[in-house]
C-alpha cells in the first residue's frame, strides 16, 4: 500500500514542479482585502478615539474643579452646593456683634469627593465580600457537580440571563421589596442582637452637634442605606463573576485535578486545588465585579438613600460616585458644581478602567499559571 | 523500530555513576527479539486469538507459570469496565508480584490507562462508568462496598503521562499528600520531602531552591518531581501511566533508572507504548488488547521466548 502511494505521487506531476514555470511569490494587490483592512483599522481607531474623546471632554469640562480643589479634591469631605451665610466668631468661639447686628461671614461652595469614594470603596467591597464566595461556590457547582446532573446547561443559562437584567429592574425590586424587607425584619433583628455588644454602638448610633453640644442618638433605620444597596450590588455582580470564574475553572487541566486526587485530597481539597491553579484568573473575575459595582448607578441610586456623608454604619444612608452623579447632574448650574460632579465622574472613569486592565491582563493575558 | 536494543546500563550515562550501585539486582539483559524465520501466514489465520477478541470473545489469556510463582500485591480478578455503553476491559485477570516491575503493553486504545485507573479508581470520576468483578489491594478488596476511596488512593502513587506539578514551590509540590492528610510538624515535612526527593534523584539538582515554583523545572524535572510527590507517603504500588511519553530521550532515560531504584522499595505498574521501555525497566510484562489480556509472564520470556504468535509479531513491532 505505501509502496503503491508513493508511486502515484511519483508519476502525477505536482503543479509547483521544478520543470514547469516558476510561479512569483510576490505579493499581489488585492483591492477587497486592502478595503476591509482599512474598514477594520478604521473601527478599532475609532473605538480608541471614542475613549480619549471621552476623557478630554471631561477633562476640559472638570478643569475648574481640578484648578480649584487638585487633588485635595479626592481627601475633603465637604460638599456644598450653595454659599453659605453664618455667624462670625471670634477666637474665643463668641458671636462676634457689631452695633446690636450680628456679623454674618459667607462660605463659598466647597465640593470635595472623599465621601462618594468612600461610599463606592465601601459599598463595592461589601458586595464583593457577599457575592465573592458565592460565586466561587456556584462556579465550582458548575464545573465539578453541574456536568453529572446534565444541569449545567441550564443552569450556566440562567445564569447569563441574570446578567442580562436591566439593572433598573434590579433597583425596583430593592426598592419595593428588599428596602422594606430589611426595615422591618432584617435592621431590627440585627440591631437587637447586636446593640448591646460592646464595640459595637457605631452600628446603630451617630453622634451629632445640635445647637453647639454633641448628642448621640440612634440611626433610623430606614431600609434605604449602605447594606440595602450593598446588597443589591451584591446579586448584581454575580452573574459576571460566577460565569467568568466558571469559565476560568473550567480551563484547569484534567491532570491537575487528578493529580490532587490520586494522592488522596478529598472533593473539597481538590476544589481548592483547583482554585490555587485558577487563582490570577479568579483574581481577574473579582476586579471585572469591582468595576460592575463601582461603576453601578440606577440600582444604588435607588437603594443607597443618597446621603452625601461618610458613616462608617451600615445602615446609615450613604453616596456613590455614580449615585451622586445621578442626583445631581441635572439640576447642577453651570460652573463649579458641574466641574465638580465631573471630576467626580473622571475619577470614577480612571478607577473603572483601571480595574478593567488589571482584570484583563488576569484573566486573558496569564490565563495559566503554566506559561510562568 | 530496530530489531534489537542493547540495555542502558552497558552505555556510559549523564549522571549514571551516583545511581549505579543503587540497583536492586541485576536484572537479566533483555532483547527484543529479531523477528523468526517462523513462516508468516495469511493475515486471518495466523493470529487465532486475535481474531477471536476481535469478533468479541475472550479468550483465556496466556498467564507463565513464573508469574503464579511470586507473592501477589494486587489481584485483578475477572475486571470489566464500561465506559457508558462501550466495554474497556473484558474480564482482565491478573496478579501482580510484589516489588516488582510489571509493565502493560499493547496497542493505543487497549485499556492500558484504564485498567491503571481502576487500580486508584480514578475512574470512578468519569461518569457511565460501570464496573464487575474485582481488585484486591494487599488483600483489601478496592471495589468493595464501604471502600474509603480517599484512603484508598493514599495507599497508591500514581504519575502521570504529562507533568502535572500544581503550581506551588517545589517543597510544597513534594508534601502536597502529607499536608492533605493534616501534617503539620515542620521537621517531618522537610525530612519526608528530603527523602522523596533523593528517592526520585532530584535532590541535588533542587536542594538549594526548594521554595522556587515547580513550574520553573524542565520537564524531566517536573516528572521527576511527580514522581517524588507520589512516593512521598511510600505507597503500596506505584502506578506509572506512560510517564516518560512527553520528555525526551535524555529525560526518558533518567526516569526509567529511576524506576530501576526504586523498584527496590516498591511495586511498580507501568503502562507504556514503547516496547524496548518495558524490555529495559520491567521484571514482568502484560500484553493487552482490545481490553483483553494476551500473554503476561516474565519480561524476558515473553520477548523471547513467547507462548502466543500474536506477542511475538507484536513485540517485534511485526503487527498492531
Ligand atoms: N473517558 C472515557 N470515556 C469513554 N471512553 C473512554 C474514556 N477513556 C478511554 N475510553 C476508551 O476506552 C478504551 C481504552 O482506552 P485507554 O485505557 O485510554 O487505552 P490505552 O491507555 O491503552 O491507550 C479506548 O477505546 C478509549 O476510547
Ligand atoms: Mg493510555
Amino acid at each position: 500500500m505505501t509502496t503503491d502511494a508513493s508511486a502515484i505521487s511519483a508519476a502525477a506531476p505536482s503543479p509547483n514542479a521544478s520543470g514547469g514555470p516558476a510561479r512569483s511569490l510576490r505579493r499581489s494587490f488585492r483591492f477587497g482585502d486592502a478595503m476591509l483592512g482599512l474598514v477594520c483599522r478604521g473601527s478599532a481607531a475609532i473605538i480608541a478615539l471614542m475613549l480619549g474623546a471621552l476623557v478630554l471632554v471631561l477633562l476640559t469640562s472638570a478643569m475648574p474643579a481640578i484648578k480649584q480643589f487638585g487633588l485635595g479634591f479626592l481627601v475633603s469631605s465637604e460638599w456644598r452646593v450653595n454659599e453659605l451665610e453664618r455667624p462670625l466668631k471670634d477666637a474665643a468661639g463668641q458671636v462676634v456683634m457689631e452695633d446690636g447686628e450680628i456679623v454674618m461671614e459667607t462660605i463659598k461652595p466647597a465640593f470635595g469627593a472623599l465621601p462618594v469614594i468612600y461610599g463606592t470603596a465601601m459599598s463595592s467591597l461589601i458586595a464583593l465580600a457577599i457575592a465573592v464566595p458565592l460565586s466561587f461556590g456556584a462556579a465550582l457547582f458548575l464545573v465539578r457537580v453541574a456536568p453529572t446532573l446534565r444541569i449545567a446547561g441550564p443552569l450556566s443559562f440562567l445564569i447569563e440571563f441574570l446578567a442580562a437584567i436591566p439593572s433598573l429592574a434590579y433597583g425596583i425590586w430593592g426598592l419595593f421589596v428588599l428596602a422594606p424587607f430589611l426595615q422591618s425584619h432584617v435592621g431590627p433583628a440585627i440591631k437587637a442582637t447586636l446593640e448591646n455588644v460592646p464595640g459595637l454602638r457605631w452600628m446603630f448610633y451617630e453622634s451629632v452637634t445640635i445647637a453647639g453640644t454633641v448628642v448621640e442618638r440612634p440611626i433610623p433605620i430606614t431600609g434605604r442605606d449602605m447594606l440595602c444597596g450593598s446588597l443589591v450590588l451584591a446579586i448584581m455582580i454575580l452573574p459576571i463573576v460566577t460565569s467568568v470564574s466558571r469559565d476560568v475553572l473550567k480551563a484547569v487541566p484534567r491532570t491537575q485535578i487528578e493529580g490532587t486526587l490520586a494522592l488522596g485530597a478529598t472533593w473539597w481539597q481538590s476544589c481548592v486545588a483547583m482554585l490555587r491553579y485558577g487563582r490570577s484568573g479568579l483574581f481577574g473575575a473579582v476586579m471585572l465585579g469591582l468595576a460592575r459595582a463601582a461603576g453601578e448607578t440606577m440600582a444604588i441610586t435607588m437603594v443607597i438613600g443618597n446621603n452625601n456623608q461618610i458613616n462608617p454604619s451600615p445602615f446609615a444612608p450613604a453616596q456613590t460616585m455614580a449615585s451622586l452623579l445621578a442626583n445631581e447632574f441635572a439640576e447642577a448650574s453651570e460652573g463649579l458644581h458641574q466641574a465638580s460632579l465631573l471630576y467626580v465622574a473622571l475619577v470614577l472613569l480612571v478607577m473603572s478602567l483601571l480595574f478593567n486592565v488589571i482584570a484583563r491582563r488576569l484573566v486573558v493575558g496569564k490565563a495559566s499559571p503554566a506559561g510562568h | 523500530m530496530p530489531a534489537s536494543m542493547t540495555h542502558p546500563h552497558s552505555h556510559p550515562q549523564p549522571g549514571s555513576d551516583s545511581r549505579s550501585d543503587a540497583r536492586p539486582e541485576a536484572r537479566p539483559e533483555v532483547a527484543v527479539r529479531a523477528p523468526s524465520a517462523l513462516p508468516r501466514g495469511g493475515p486471518a489465520s495466523a493470529y487465532p486469538i486475535i481474531d477471536a477478541i476481535k469478533r468479541g470473545e475472550t479468550p483465556t489469556p496466556r498467564i507463565h507459570d513464573s508469574v503464579r510463582a511470586e507473592p501477589v500485591i494486587l489481584a485483578v480478578n475477572n475486571f470489566q469496565l464500561w465506559y457508558g455503553q462501550s466495554k474497556a476491559l473484558h474480564g482482565i485477570t491478573m496478579p501482580v508480584a510484589k516489588g516488582k516491575v510489571t509493565a502493560l503493553i499493547g496497542p493505543s486504545g487497549c485499556g492500558k490507562s484504564t485498567l491503571l485507573r481502576s487500580v486508584n479508581r480514578l475512574n470512578d470520576l468519569i461518569e457511565g462508568v460501570r464496573v464487575e468483578g474485582s481488585i484486591d489491594l494487599n488483600g483489601n478488596s478496592v471495589y468493595a462496598r464501604g471502600v474509603d476511596v480517599i484512603d484508598l488512593r493514599k495507599r497508591l502513587g500514581m504519575v502521570f503521562q504529562k507533568p502535572n506539578p500544581f503550581p506551588m514551590s517545589i517543597f510544597e509540590n513534594v508534601v502536597y499528600a502529607l499536608r492533605i492528610s493534616g501534617e503539620r510538624n515542620k521537621k517531618a515535612l522537610a525530612d519526608a520531602c528530603e527523602k522523596a526527593l533523593r528517592q526520585a534523584a532530584l535532590w541535588d539538582e533542587v536542594k538549594d531552591r526548594l521554595k522556587a515554583s515547580a513550574m520553573g523545572l524542565s520537564g524531566g524535572q517536573q516528572q521527576r518531581l511527580c514522581i517524588a510527590r507520589a512516593i512521598v507517603s511510600e505507597p503500596e504500588v506505584l502506578l506509572l501511566d506512560e510517564p516518560c511519553s512527553a520528555l525526551d530521550p535524555i529525560a526518558t532515560l533518567r526516569i526509567e533508572e529511576l524506576i530501576h531504584e526504586i523498584s527496590s522499595r516498591y511495586t511498580v505498574l507501568i503502562v507504556t507504548h514503547n516496547m524496548q521501555q518495558a524490555a529495559r525497566v520491567s521484571d514482568y510484562t502484560a500484553f493487552m488488547y482490545l481490553g483483553r489480556l494476551v500473554e503476561y509472564g516474565r519480561t524476558a520470556d515473553l520477548f523471547q521466548v513467547p507462548q502466543l504468535r500474536e506477542t511475538e509479531d507484536y513485540v517485534t513491532g511485526r503487527f498492531g
